[in-house]
């Protein structure tokens, strides 16, 4: 078997689809991409982390979990990310976590309780904590360590989000090579699987409809090129939101029959949220179905059905309002939609019967495709990339693949009036840049401030403010003459870097340029993280020793009390020390049962039970035989 | 608009009376091909990848949009006549000069 390694000998790159719900990753190996399947053979992985008693469950582990510990579960970190508190997503979702959310100068922080402990983490910490374990599943599957990957976002992501998406892979011990989209990167699962039939290019609209946020894009695929030709979306439209609404619906419905209100209490919400869940799953194949939760508030048991009309009517609005970025995205690029070649689905939501049908209507009843896996294909296409990037050795089939990717929101500065100056338009092929001159109002001027926006609005106060930028050290001189030149430059992540040059006095260095976005990690803060995230995967090792202490001791001591239960050759005198240290070691693991004891805690008692047992044994068979 | 640069050369078309006369189709294909060799993804060790890569790029923007090519069209056209006109000047010039000494 050989593994291909790429150029710098750092192991195979990985992608890695970070959802809002569910996570996923794939990696290049022996010519093709494989998405890898998790410990519980899943090849999805639910974005989610809790915190308990006895140690931190990312996955799975965490969302199983979640009815006994709605508290201290954390989901949706990628609706958190890169946004302030006081917008208005976030008032609106946190009145429907369970989980506690607190503003620190603006940026939301996550509260739960950790090993008896409150602690708080900010959105990228979490997100971090789904890298890490999409990396690890892959890292068991390859054998190897891995460091590299490329992660994916919405293609609405804005400038934020994305620095705080690239952070959380630095706070996850990860080299984050690129930040692509997420329809960008299901373009190119779709374009390897039609590969030879785009000759002559093709138009292609990706309809990306996920868990949490919606993308369209609409791409020229020619000759390996993937050139991005206008994108629009949501970043805060997906299935989470029409599970919302049915929980909404069923809730009601419970008030009405029982009259109990269950909309405070996190545990019964939560159960009938994984129904709910369910529910709409199963609504994209059958007409009706129903839901049978025992005992969900105070004693009462939840029975009732819903149809697939019922679920449509409550979420007509969403539905019809995915329509809307289709328009514009057609629209910025100029395109009339009878020139369109395949309209590609991806995302779990584009299951829904109602999304295709509205979807083909748009497009006069053309035949949707449907041929490329709605859950995998971001990961796909992230792994491609991954192994472009890496430079690895077999990846002939793919090295004339080229991603001309664009930004998705226009970037400005705000004059004087107060209105949005654009210096880079959205739908800009990245990497970009642009030059501004700027120059002093006043004469001795030695600072200019200027705020940076983003967003399509005429008035810049009305788009998001990335930051302000400071210019010191500008010489001395009458005002108008010095000449500064601002580099506006968007990396191939979209990620916007400013510098800034004085070109009358030919020194580029004199000049400084300050962010005071409070939003955004500093550096310090990070690597702070950086080392909390070690210390809590070391933590994470350690309670996995610690409980299979415990569950050796556990085995141990029920295995004593079986046995001598069973035993008649015993003396009395005997039986009755075993049963009292076996007695005492299970009431000692009782009284422990939420708290993990140390290591050496663990293997005392054992030794002691140890100690007591196996001497009467010994004596016991020696008499015997 | 800068003058200087031939925005054809650069996404390696013909220039002159024959570049105006390309298709958007022509020149968008030879954008995908020339970016498919500049991008910097594709020169991880060139320090210029940047660099030329915007070039290509603005040249690009410059021809794919309707308004902006014709008035470059129409720019470069008028240059290269003055061009010619200057050049008929100097040959005039010289086939004057000499006739002159002949006489």
């Amino acid at each position: 078997m050989s593994i291909a390694f790429d150029a710098k000998g750092e192991g195979l790159a990985i992608g890695i689809d970070l959802g809002t719900t569910y996570s996923c990753v794939g990696v290049w190996q022996h010519g093709r991409v494989e998405i890898i399947a998790n410990d519980q053979g899943n090849r999805t992985t639910p974005s989610y982390v809790a915190f308990t008693n006895n140690g931190r469950l990312i996955g799975d582990a965490a969302k199983n979990q979640v009815s006994m510990n709605p508290i201290n579960t954390v989901f949706d970190a990628k609706r958190l990310i890169g946004r302030k508190f006081s917008d208005a997503s976030v008032r609106n979702d946190m009145k429907l976590w369970p989980f506690k959310v607190r503003g620190v100068g603006d940026k939301p922080m996550i509260m739960v309780n950790y090993n008896n402990v409150e602690k708080k983490f900010a959105a990228e910490e979490i997100s971090s904590m789904v890298l890490i374990k999409m990396r690890e599943i892959a890292e068991a599957y390859i054998g190897s360590v891995v460091k590299n990957a490329v992660v994916t976002v919405p293609a609405h992501f804005n400038d934020l989000q994305r620095q705080a998406t690239k952070n959380a892979g630095v706070i996850a011990g990860m080299n984050v090579m690129r930040i692509i989209n997420e329809p960008t990167a299901a373009a190119i699962a779709y374009g390897l699987d039609k590969k030879g039939s785009t000759v002559g290019g093709k138009n292609v609209l990706i309809f990306d409809f996920g868990g949490g946020t919606f993308d369209v894009s609409l791409l020229k695929i020619e000759e390996g090129v993937f050139e991005v030709k206008a994108t629009a979306g949501d970043t805060h439209l997906g299935g989470e939101d029409f599970d919302n609404r049915m929980l909404d619906h069923f809730v009601q419905e419970f008030k009405r029959k029982h009259e109990k209100d269950i909309s405070n209490n996190p545990k019964a919400l939560r159960r009938l949220r994984t129904s709910c869940e369910r529910a709409k799953r199963t609504l994209s194949s059958t007409a009706q179905t129903t839901i049978e939760i025992d005992s969900l508030f105070e004693g009462t048991d939840f029975y009732t059905t819903i149809t697939r009309a019922r679920f449509e009517e409550l979420n007509m609005d969403h539905f019809t309002k995915c329509m809307e970025p289709v328009e514009k995205c057609l629209r910025d690029a100029k395109m009339d939609k009878s020139i369109i070649h395949d309209v590609v689905l991806v995302g779990g939501s584009t299951r829904i019967p109602k999304v295709q049908q509205l979807l083909q209507d748009f497009f006069n009843g053309k035949e949707l495709c449907k041929s490329i896996n709605p859950d995998e294909a971001v990961a796909y296409g992230a792994a491609v990339q991954a192994a472009i990037l890496g430079g690895e050795g077999d990846i002939d089939k793919v090295q004339d693949l080229l991603l001309l990717d664009v930004t998705p929101l226009s970037l400005g500065i705000e004059n004087f009036k107060g209105q949005m100056k654009v210096v880079v338009p959205r739908n800009t092929t990245i990497p970009t840049k642009k030059l501004r001159l700027f120059t002093t109002v006043e004469s001795a001027q030695t600072c200019i401030k200027f705020p940076v926006y983003e967003g399509e609005r005429t008035i810049a106060k009305e788009n998001r403010l990335l930051g302000t930028f400071k210019l010191k050290g500008i010489g001395i001189a009458e005002k108008g003459v010095p000449e500064v030149y601002v580099c506006f430059e968007i990396d191939a992540n979209g990620i916007l870097i400013v510098s800034a040059e004085e070109k009358s006095t030919g020194k580029k260095s004199k000049i400084t340029l300050t962010n005071n976005c409070k939003r955004m990690l500093c550096n310090e803060e990070i690597k702070k993280m950086v080392k909390e995230a070690e210390k809590y995967k070391s933590e994470d090792e350690e309670n996995k020793k610690k409980l299979e202490a415990k569950l050796v001791l556990f085995d141990y001591a029920y295995n004593m009390k079986d046995t001598v239960s069973n035993l008649s050759k015993l003396n009395r005198a005997d039986k009755k020390k075993i049963v009292d240290a076996v007695a005492k070691t299970i009431r000692w693991l009782d009284e422990n049962e939420n708290r993990l004891a140390e290591c050496e805690e663990y293997k005392d008692k054992m030794t002691k039970l140890e100690n007591i047992c196996i001497p009467i044994f010994t004596e016991m068979y020696k008499g015997a035989s | 608009m800068d003058l200087k640069v031939d925005h054809y050369k650069v996404l390696g078309l013909p220039s002159g009376e024959e570049g105006t006369k390309l298709t958007q189709t022509e020149i968008s294909k030879a954008y995908r091909a020339k970016a498919l060799d500049l991008h910097p993804d594709k020169r991880p060790d060139d320090p210029d990848a940047d660099a030329n890569f915007q070039r290509l790029k603005s040249s690009y923007e410059i021809l794919k949009d309707r308004n902006a090519r014709r008035l470059f069209d129409t720019s470069r056209r008028a240059k290269r006549e003055e061009q010619h006109h200057q050049n008929r000047l100097h040959w005039q010039h010289n086939n004057a000069a000499e006739r002159g000494r002949k006489l």
